[in-house]
């Protein structure tokens, strides 16, 4: 009998294969009882652009004992790292290079394993726009070639959307010092030559990331955000024992208490969670305010001397509020983060120690500083830019945006889920299991795993909530499945 | 006996390549050319009167001449005429040296040609500008390695380009005493390295390169990365050097194309009658083709008759092979080579041949020549290569892979 695209598990689609969607694939084949799994993708599969930096200096903000593919194998990276000869530590940010070579290389075990086990793997070479409700109860993915894939399942792992271009700089989009992506470095490099003044627009990890690799091949750099700051300084990311502790509790609070209530409970149970790590008062571990070099220099020196206990419960944090917020309903769970996110993004994603010892070398150097975003930019007649600042102005010969990505705006119009366009609804709210609801209330075999996920989970945008997700998104389908085979 | 003519650089490979086979062999050098290495036991040859070295080659009984380098090809063709040997046609044998009587070939055999004028002097340069369109290329007329290629933008980085090389040394120790400028070919540059015998040729490798542009138009090689299926536009292009070949007379033994894929079709950049160069340490070769490219030259001759079976078998080998021209950021003295682990771990990696040497200035930072380092990559996944082969250059690019002496040190 030949099995239609309604008949689960005949022919999964993976849609977008970065990080993400590699490790849907490897759970989906270590699972079996799928026919054929099709992944769209116009890269190649593994080497997605969030881990796409080629730069040894382009470090993952992830510890290599956190950044498995495989949720039930949180060493996998370091068992791949051990295997090639790199020296490593779990605890240890290594080269994101490293962690997509890692994907690519288990990506192609994957798929010997599949074809020994019956499980027909392509590869389609193309950016998916639409999913639509087939007329059998199937899915018809559409490409934007104009053809369509038929799926049983459809697994939507499509990562972030494009880079941010800063307000100050949308007039200029297209000029040649204008740099609307660091990525990649060797094409950014092209755009100043050595010995050249370089303004940075954002202030977090990639910003960072952006200036160490100007730095290293002799440009000046000024790092520019509208806050002025850098994020804190670490050296590990925990997440067993006081992290998973913390996890534990902050999932477990109520989703209806009041928003001050929330606020408070989730400060009682952060501060207590701190100081079982170590009994030091927050002000001795963390740097509240200043100038940005002055306490860059002081969160460095607490970090080398171990005074930063904060950041064996910031994994907690992430986890416990992934738990907790969607309890919370979709607005006050963007409500919390909103009250939060600079203490969030400065805690959550703090610079490695030795990211930061570097920044202080270039900056005891005069090579790097950091500054809150000019006032004006204006090109000028010479090809470079004048930035100016209410108590000053100064040349700059290219400017960088590295202020991260947006969000990808998934909608749901018609019979579809679009993956591309605008929205007027705001952000698509999966159900508790992901899945997306096109025709409510039956929930479609089509699930949102990774980045795209924030309206329900608000902290997904890191390897292992992604890898979590498409790990349950698997318990829950392959059961109806049924037994592998 | 076969006669290897000016066995030096690549070469040097072939001749071991028929030494580890146990052909008899005699290693002939042309006047000027210095006598290099060569196996024990092998004879030379180093004349200056070719009357004289047809004689000593008819008395050995060769029955083969075989250019065995660039400086080989000329003098091959002439022995291998004198001693009524098969040889590629003699009467085109300028043609296959002289990349515009190369071109002037190809027209009238009705192929897309690169169009090209000889400059000598400064206002002949002044009359070819005013008929191209920009960029254009200048290059010398008679060298290799990339050496005093400029692709230049506009008139003044063409006078300035023509100002640098002529009447210079070349990378072939001849002067300059004219300069090519060339039409720009736009698109990416393929290799394509075949081996003929009896006017049949023979696909033994094909190859896409990555070449960067430097900031004064010299085109930096970077690597070059083998194509393992041929689609419909491969066979297009490895079929018009077949037809470029035919049009220049390459009827035996080795030749090492570069051609590009314009918007309008293949179009040659030219045919060089001999192995691939510079490096040709064969297991990398071996390990993804199942041969090199000198070692299909042996055994045309030594076996043809398993030679044979290749083209009925057909172009399709099992894995991907990537050569890399390792670079240093800048020109300075070496002080270490501290990016060899990273590259030596890279998924792929296969072998690193000719580094530079420590205490010693980086060698022909921008040229072809692979005398700052070759390495090897190896993988039957083509993206593979593909991410080892950027984060190798990126740390090249970063300064990283060569650390050199402080430049006011
Ligand atoms: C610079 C940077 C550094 C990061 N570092 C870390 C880190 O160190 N550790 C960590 O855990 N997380 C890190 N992250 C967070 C990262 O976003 C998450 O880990 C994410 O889950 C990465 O994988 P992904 O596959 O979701 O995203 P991506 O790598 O962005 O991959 C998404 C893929 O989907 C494809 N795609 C998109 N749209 C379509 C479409 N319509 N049709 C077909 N294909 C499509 C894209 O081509 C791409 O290949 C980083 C993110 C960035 C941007």
């Amino acid at each position: 009998m030949r099995l239609s695209s309604t008949t689960p598990g005949e022919q999964v689609v993976i849609i977008g294969c970065g990080m993400t969607g590699v490790s849907a694939y490897l759970q989906l084949v270590r699972h079996g009882g799928v026919r054929g799994v099709t992944l769209v993708d116009p890269h190649e599969p593994g080497f997605g652009p969030a881990f796409g930096s080629a730069h040894v200096h382009a470090l993952c903000n992830t510890p290599a004992g956190d950044t498995s593919l495989l949720p039930d194998q949180p060493d996998d990276l370091c068992d791949y790292l051990r295997g090639r000869g790199w020296p490593h530590d779990r605890a240890a940010f290594v080269p994101r290079f490293q962690a997509a070579q890692y994907a690519r290389t288990r990506f192609l075990e994957h798929r010997r394993m599949a074809q020994a086990r019956g499980i027909t793997t392509r590869h389609v070479r193309e950016r998916a726009l639409r999913v639509a409700v087939g007329p059998d109860g199937g899915y018809l993915v559409h490409l934007a070639s104009g053809g369509t894939l038929p799926a049983s399942e459809v697994l939507v792992c499509v990562g972030l959307g494009e880079p941010i271009v800063p307000m100050l700089m949308t007039p200029y989009v297209g000029h040649p010092t204008f740099v609307p992506t660091p990525y990649p470095a060797a094409s950014m490099l092209r755009a100043v030559e050595p010995g050249g003044d370089v303004l940075v627009l954002g202030s977090r990890l990639s910003a960072i990331e952006t200036a160490l690799v100007l730095i290293d091949s002799g440009r000046r750099v000024v790092i520019s955000s509208p806050s002025g700051e850098l994020p804190a300084v670490r050296t590990r990311l925990a997440r067993t024992g006081p992290a998973a502790l913390l996890a534990a509790q902050l999932g477990g609070l109520p989703g209806d208490l009041p928003d001050a209530a929330m606020d408070r409970e989730a400060a009682r149970l952060l501060i207590r969670a701190i100081r079982r790590v170590k009994p030091l008062a927050l002000r001795r571990q963390i740097v509240g305010d200043g100038d940005p070099h002055d306490r860059l220099r002081r969160e460095t020196a607490l970090a080398e001397a171990d005074d930063a206990p904060w950041q064996d419960v910031v994994a907690g944090v992430i986890d416990g509020l992934n738990e907790w917020l969607p309890l919370a309903g979709p607005d006050r769970a963007a409500a919390f983060m909103k009250r939060h996110r600079s203490l969030i993004g400065r805690y959550v994603s703090a610079i490695p120690l030795d990211s930061a010892r570097r920044l202080l070398d270039a900056i005891d150097r005069g090579r790097l500083r950091v500054r809150t975003y000019p006032a004006g930019i204006e090109p000028t007649v010479a090809g470079g830019w004048t930035a100016t600042w209410e108590d000053s102005s100064r040349h700059f010969d290219a400017v960088v945006a590295a202020a991260g990505n947006h969000r990808l705006t998934l909608h749901v119009d018609g019979d579809a889920l679009h993956l591309d366009g605008t929205s007027v609804a705001g952000p698509l709210r999966p159900a508790e299991d992901l899945r997306v609801m096109i025709r409510p209330p039956v929930r479609e075999r089509i699930w949102l795993v990774g980045p795209t996920t924030h309206a329900r989970n608000p902290i997904t945008n890191y390897l292992h909530a992604a890898a979590g997700q498409a790990g349950t998104v698997f318990v829950n389908f392959l059961d109806q499945v049924g037994a592998p085979v | 006996m076969i006669a290897l003519v000016n066995p030096v650089s690549s070469g040097a490979e072939l001749a071991r390549a028929f030494h580890e086979r146990g052909t008899a062999c005699v290693h002939v050098y042309s006047p000027g050319v210095p006598v290099g290495a060569r196996p024990a036991g092998v004879p030379v040859i180093s004349y200056s009167d070719v009357a004289v070295v047809e004689r000593e080659l008819r008395a050995l009984g060769v029955s083969a001449v075989v250019a065995a380098s660039e400086f080989g090809v000329l003098p091959a063709d002439e022995l291998a005429h004198r001693l009524g040997l098969p040889g590629n046609a003699y009467a085109l044998s300028e043609a296959r040296r002289d990349k515009s009587l190369m071109m002037e070939q190809l027209r009238q055999r009705g192929l897309r040609a690169t169009r090209t004028a000889i400059v000598r002097t400064e206002q002949e340069l002044e009359q070819a500008l005013a008929g191209f369109p920009f960029p254009l290329v200048v290059k010398p007329r008679d060298s290799a390695g990339s050496d005093g290629c400029r692709v230049c933008s506009g008139p003044e980085q063409a006078r300035a380009a023509f100002a640098q090389v002529i009447h210079e040394r070349n990378l072939m120790g001849r002067t300059n005493d004219a300069v090519l400028v060339q039409e720009y070919l736009d698109g990416p540059q393929f290799i394509v390295n075949t081996v003929s015998a009896g006017g049949r040729h023979t696909l033994g490798e094909l190859y896409s390169a990555r070449i960067d542009r430097q900031a004064g138009g010299a085109p930096v090689f970077r690597h070059m990365t083998s194509v393992r299926t041929l689609d419909g536009p491969d066979k297009e292009l490895v079929g018009y050097v077949f037809d470029c070949l035919d049009a220049l007379g390459v009827s035996e033994g080795a030749a090492h194309t570069e051609v590009r894929r314009t918007p309008d079709g293949p179009c040659l950049v030219e045919v060089n009658a001999r192995v691939m160069g510079p490096c040709l340490a064969p297991d990398a070769y071996f390990a993804a083709f199942g041969y090199s490219h000198q070692h299909l030259v042996v055994e045309s001759l030594v076996d043809p008759a398993v030679f044979a079976l290749r083209d009925a078998s057909g172009y399709g080998p099992d894995r991907h092979v990537a050569k890399v021209f390792l670079r240093a950021h800048r020109e300075g003295v070496v002080r270490a080579v501290p990016g060899l682990d990273l590259l030596r771990r890279l998924p792929g990696f296969h072998s690193v041949a000719r580094l530079a040497e420590i205490g010693r200035p980086v060698p022909d930072r921008l040229l072809t020549t692979g005398a700052s380092g070759i390495a090897f990559f190896v993988h039957e996944d083509p993206a593979t290569i593909e991410n080892a082969l950027r984060v190798l250059h990126e740390l090249e690019d970063a300064g990283q892979f060569y650390e050199l002496e402080p430049v006011d040190g």
